[in-house]
């Protein structure tokens, strides 16, 4: 192509729109390459040719088709540069997609094992005692009969010993001293009696632990269990600052909209004795299977200090009340958890543990 | 206990429905476990008059019976070979849902046209109500029966069936249930009738009453009556006994049974023709007496046992049983009547010895208030007097009326508010107190004094007074609160603290988390004791549930194998298990050591089955990896020594030493154990963190700052060429006594092809830094040196490249 100085302008004009026209449809960089060698290379180029040509153009339209030129350069220039960058792109793309790889097969697996349903709700029921000002002990297993019961207010040939059939230890030279003899505790509650000979009030602790009994094993009853006990002990204690902690307990465990009873109850260890139920979260109390009917979901027993179990351990019981509570970790569990059958928790298959 | 609502609205004027009295007596702690309604398909059902009986056209055996219901007189066709006109009968209309006799299923009746004669319902057989067993001919009810009357009013019951806790003998009584219901429906009782003629001579003349155990008889009360005749009881007693759970046998001894189910308080009858020298000895039993109970078994008793005896022979076990040998029977004609206070824990010790429990007994344990047993000998005296004819003597045997008196206590209002968190007026506090019974006498407007009533055998202190007041007011009525004290100082359990982390990081480390049975038997003590060598003898239960429980644990390794052994079955992949539990310790003469100990298992291939993950087996190092991540979290610097643990490996076990103490173990688990206990996957990597151990070293020690360094530090690979038989842990140590030595990490361990024989190529990443400036690469070439003479010193070892 030769380019004239007559009517340049218009020649320059073309030339651009045949340039970008181009320019559009390069699709690779050797495309590109060739594009810029014929538009804009040094000497043969296009654009260089028409440049080249100015001087013989009449001095008085020379500026402005001088100028014009320029533009047309710029904007072939910057074209091209637009051009490079998204011919760059789309290679990059194309290449990528090359290595691209199968998203839908499985990750790397991580393991990662799981807490025993039991341990969960004792640390979730611990905090919520600890969140009240509560510490959390533990205690023997191994226990006197004296701890067991005699401090707590439950005189051997006492009827209420029916309440805790006790799994007794064989000692083979049994020295009947006032300990009496060797059991595996039927309930988490001689640590009552141990925490205040221990130390002096104000007592508050939580003592989550394993409790046996001598009952035979159904979907409710296991002879192997853990129980969380607790025990306030303070001037000024009263029955409705009981009622106070237990309900904030089951708010905090069951949730805030869950309705709280407490009926009497009978326990040789605290005077009054207390049964504490919650509406039952199956029905909202309107009576069904987990219920029995009744509505309502026994969940502990409580009750304020005996008087006597005070006197036993050497507190005054006119300067001192308290209360106390115990509760079973696995009711609780299958409560939460909608679990039908007490045995699963120590039969220790897998299948079940991972659920928690 | 059994309560049926007919009987007990006798004594008391219930205002509410039965299931609203039964969530009534639960609140107040008589827990009511079920309500037994009989009559529950009788709506339908009415006290009927037979007016007619006439033959039925159509069928010789049948009779058209003609019934007036008071409002309506209704046609019926009637096959029972009893009926008779003038009686009164059920008749159930049609829409009754009784039972079929036929089907042996409930059905709802319909009106029926019975060999072409319309009958307009049925009169029915106690089989058919489902009352009672005969279905020979119809029921017929008493004469006075008001006609119209619905059958449900008439012959329903409602039985509630009630847990008396362990407290309560009055809860064994139905004017013990009777007082609850009162206050419940805030009203008063109605006492049974105790007055009777005495026409017979002086009691204290005929018989006379020895007691030799004061300690275990507290009171023996004793009335005779003559000429009684020995017969059957009258049938609305009989079906109140029934109601009540006992089997009616004669009249004399239903009395005494229904005496007791009303008061509480046991009686017993004795044909007194058959005591010698009319001399009752209440006394200890003879070691090895032999004795013939009512239910004709014979048992050997011994001291301090409780009999009623006579001169000659034991007559009864104390509160239990009554003897065979003076029994009451049809021809009985003068009988003696006990009532007496027996104590409850020598009771309960003789019914647990024997292993006899009986209604009276399960009265007496609970111990019955000395008061209660001239009512109860008045009351039954008075039902024999009316029921059984005969006449009685005059006044009765008290070996202890000065018993009777009713102990008082002080209740002020200052406690009350101290134990309930809330003021009550004295006034209301004391009506409150009455509807159950208890009588008081107010001083001023904070005293009571209170008398605590016969029946009430568990009220002893100011805080059992109380009880019965929050009872009364109903536990919903007390105020809540939250505790207003200030919290008690408590400090940092690390213990627990480091327990529960432990919990966590093995449960991040991929372990599942287990709880086994502390408890093991006989099989899994010899295969312990075979593998893990000489362990303490362990506790043992004297009354193990079942043989598989019967010793305390001393170690754990068989516990967390069998749960392995159960699971590896079931599982796929890798199985990472771990339990914190305790081991038990005897100690002569005390309670065991209770040490808690974590220990875990690694078993099967690192990670699931999966494309990306080769499935190569675990080995010691995937456990020790976890012991290390833990110490190091824990900032603490372990040591592992070589060592030989039963159970383990030799050669791949160690044991774990912070600042010189134990405390833990790991290693791979001997073959022949894991076959004992049944585990087929393989290897198995044990590992054992003792708590107590642990836990001994921590309390020195807080977290210490150290600054970051402040100049850059340098890197070099030193790859070695060392004897096998050289730890890495000793060239790792020489190492890291190098002054700008601060990290070293080994990268890699070769042998092979590429290295002699007996040698291993072991490649280490050593970092370089100062405190004090930036090191030069000719300060680290010198150190390096150094650190190669001595390696080459001591170890022999060679720079590889």
């Amino acid at each position: 192509m030769e380019f004239t100085p007559e009517n340049l302008i218009e020649q320059l004009n073309g030339l651009k729109e045949t340039a970008t026209a181009e320019l559009s449809s390069t699709a690779t960089t050797t495309d590109l390459e060739a594009w810029r060698v014929t538009y804009l290379g040094r000497g043969e180029g296009l654009l260089p040719k028409a440049i080249k040509i100015l001087p013989l153009i009449p001095h008085e339209d020379r500026k402005a088709t001088g100028r014009f030129a320029n533009k047309v350069k710029t904007l072939l220039e910057s074209k091209y540069s637009q051009q490079f960058v998204v011919i760059q792109n789309e290679n990059s793309i194309k290449n990528n997609l090359q290595d691209s790889i199968d998203i839908s097969l499985p990750g790397r697996p991580i393991r990662k094992g799981r807490l025993h349903p039991t341990t969960q709700i004792i640390r979730e029921v611990c905090s919520a005692f600890e969140s009240m000002g509560f510490q959390t002990v533990e205690g023997p297993e191994v226990e006197w009969e004296l701890f067991n019961f005699g401090l707590l207010n439950i005189p051997k040939d006492h009827p209420a010993r029916d309440m805790w059939n006790t799994i007794w230890i064989d000692r083979m030279t049994d020295n009947l001293d006032n300990r009496g003899g060797m059991l595996l505790r039927t309930h988490t509650s001689p640590m009552q009696a141990r925490t205040m000979l221990k130390v002096q009030p104000p007592i508050r602790v939580v003592v989550p632990g394993r409790c046996y009994r001598y009952e035979a094993t159904d979907a409710t009853h296991e002879w192997h269990f853990f129980q969380i006990e607790g025990l306030v002990v303070d001037e000024g204690i009263t029955f409705s600052d009981l009622k106070g902690t237990l309900y904030e307990f089951a708010r905090q465990i069951f949730g805030e909209k869950r309705k709280v009873r407490f009926r009497c109850d009978y326990f040789p260890f605290v005077e009054p004795g207390v049964e504490m139920a919650i509406d039952c979260f199956g029905c909202d109390g309107r009576g069904c299977r987990i219920c029995k009917q009744t509505g309502w979901i026994e969940i502990m027993g409580a009750g304020m200090v005996h008087p006597k179990v005070l006197e036993m351990v050497g507190y005054d019981p006119n300067r001192y009340t308290g209360f106390a509570f115990g509760l079973g970790a696995e009711r609780i569990a299958m409560l939460k958890y909608g679990i039908d059958d007490i045995r699963f928790f120590y039969d220790n298959d897998l299948r079940f543990l991972k659920q928690f | 206990m059994r309560l049926p609502l007919s009987w007990i609205r006798e004594m008391v004027n219930i205002t509410i429905s039965p299931s609203e009295l039964a969530d009534r007596l639960t609140m107040a702690g008589l827990e009511v476990s079920a309500i037994e309604t009989k009559g529950e398909g009788w709506q339908n059902c009415q006290v009927g008059c037979v007016l007619s009986v006439d033959p039925h056209p159509n069928a010789d055996r049948l009779r058209l019976c003609t019934v007036d219901l008071g409002d309506e007189q209704l046609q019926v066709v009637c096959g029972a070979p009893n009926v008779e006109a003038g009686q009164r009968i059920a008749f159930a209309k049609s829409g009754a849902e009784l039972l079929n006799t036929r089907s042996g299923k409930k059905e709802i009746l319909r009106p029926a046209v019975i060999r072409g004669v319309a009958s307009n319902g049925m009169i029915c057989s106690e089989l058919e109500l489902e009352i009672g067993d005969d279905h020979s001919g119809i029921l017929v009810l008493p004469h006075d029966a008001p006609i119209g009357m619905s059958l449900q009013e008439f012959l329903g019951e409602v039985v509630l069936e009630v847990d008396v806790p362990a407290n309560r003998p009055d809860g064994l009584s139905l004017l013990g249930l009777a007082h609850e219901i009162a206050a419940i429906c805030n009203t008063r009782i109605i006492q049974p009738n105790l007055e009777y003629e005495e026409l017979g001579p002086l009691t204290s003349e005929s018989v006379s009453v020895i007691v030799d155990a004061p300690e275990s008889c507290l009171r023996y009360t004793a009335s005779l009556i003559s000429k009684v005749s020995v017969g059957p009881s009258p049938k609305w007693m009989q079906n109140r006994l029934i109601e009540g759970g006992m089997r009616p046998i004669n009249n004399v001894v239903d009395i005494t049974n229904y005496v007791m189910l009303e008061y509480g308080q046991p009686l017993h009858a004795f044909d007194f023709d058959k005591i010698e020298d009319q001399t009752i000895i209440v006394r200890q039993a003879n070691p090895r007496e032999h004795f013939v109970g009512l239910d004709g078994v014979e048992r050997t008793l011994k001291p301090p046992m409780l009999v009623i005896s006579d001169p000659k022979k034991a007559i009864g076990l104390a509160g239990i049983i009554g003897g065979a040998n003076s029994e009451v029977s049809p021809t009985t004609k003068t009988i003696m009547l006990e009532a007496a206070s027996f104590h409850a824990f020598n009771t309960r010790r003789t019914g647990t010895e024997l292993k006899l429990r009986t209604e009276a007994s399960l009265r007496f344990e609970k111990g019955e208030r000395p008061g209660l047993p001239p009512i109860g000998l008045r009351r039954a005296t008075q039902l024999i007097a009316q029921l059984a004819g005969g006449t009685v003597f005059k006044g009765i045997i008290d070996t202890n009326p000065k018993s009777a008196s009713n102990p008082s206590i002080t209740l002020t209002k200052k406690r009350l508010n101290q134990l309930l968190g809330m003021k009550l007026p004295i006034g209301l506090v004391q009506s409150a107190l009455l509807t159950l019974g208890f009588e008081s006498s107010r001083s001023g407007n904070s005293l009571l004094k209170v008398e605590i009533p016969y029946w009430r055998a568990d009220i002893s202190i100011e805080a059992d007074l109380i009880e019965e007041v929050a009872r009364v007011i109903g536990y919903d009525r007390i105020p809540t609160t939250m505790i207003s004290t200030p919290i008690p100082h408590h400090n940092p359990d690390i213990y627990r603290t480091i327990k529960e982390y432990l919990r966590d990081c093995f449960v991040l480390a991929g372990f599942q988390e287990t709880i086994t049975y502390p408890l093991i038997g006989q099989n899994i003590l010899e295969k312990s004791r075979f593998f893990l060598g000489e362990s303490p003898e362990p506790l043992k239960l004297s009354n193990p549930l079942r043989p598989e429980h019967q010793y305390l644990r001393t170690e754990l390794i068989s516990s967390i194998l069998q749960t392995l052994a159960s699971n590896q079955r079931l599982v796929e992949g890798p199985i990472l298990l771990f339990e914190i539990g305790r081991r038990y310790i005897p100690q002569n003469g005390e309670l065991p050591l209770e040490e808690d100990v974590l220990s875990a298992v690694l078993a099967g291939s690192r990670s699931p089955i999966s494309w990306i993950e080769s499935n190569n087996s675990m080995n010691f190092f995937d456990g020790k990896g976890v012991l290390e991540a833990i110490f190091k979290d824990l900032n603490l610097r372990e040591v592992y020594g070589v060592t030989r643990r039963p159970a383990l490996v030799p050669g791949k076990t160690a044991t774990v030493y912070v600042d010189h103490v134990e405390v833990a173990s790991i290693g791979e688990v001997d073959h022949k154990v894991l076959k004992a206990f049944d585990v087929i996957k393989q290897p198995v990597i044990y590992l054992e963190i003792d708590l107590t151990q642990l836990l001994s070293i921590f309390p020195n020690r807080e977290t210490q700052f150290i600054a970051p360094p402040r100049f850059p530090g340098s890197e070099r690979d030193l790859a070695l060429v060392v004897d096998s038989t050289i730890e890495h842990k000793k060239i790792f140590d020489l190492i890291q006594k190098e002054p700008l030595v601060v990290e070293t990490t080994l990268f890699d361990v070769y042998s092979g092809p590429q290295v002699a024989e007996g040698k291993r190529s072991l490649g280490y990443r050593v970092l370089f830094q100062s405190n004090t400036k930036t090191l030069t690469s000719n300060d680290i070439d010198r150190a390096t040196d150094a650190i190669l003479e001595k390696l080459n010193k001591e170890f022999g070892a060679n720079r590889r490249y």
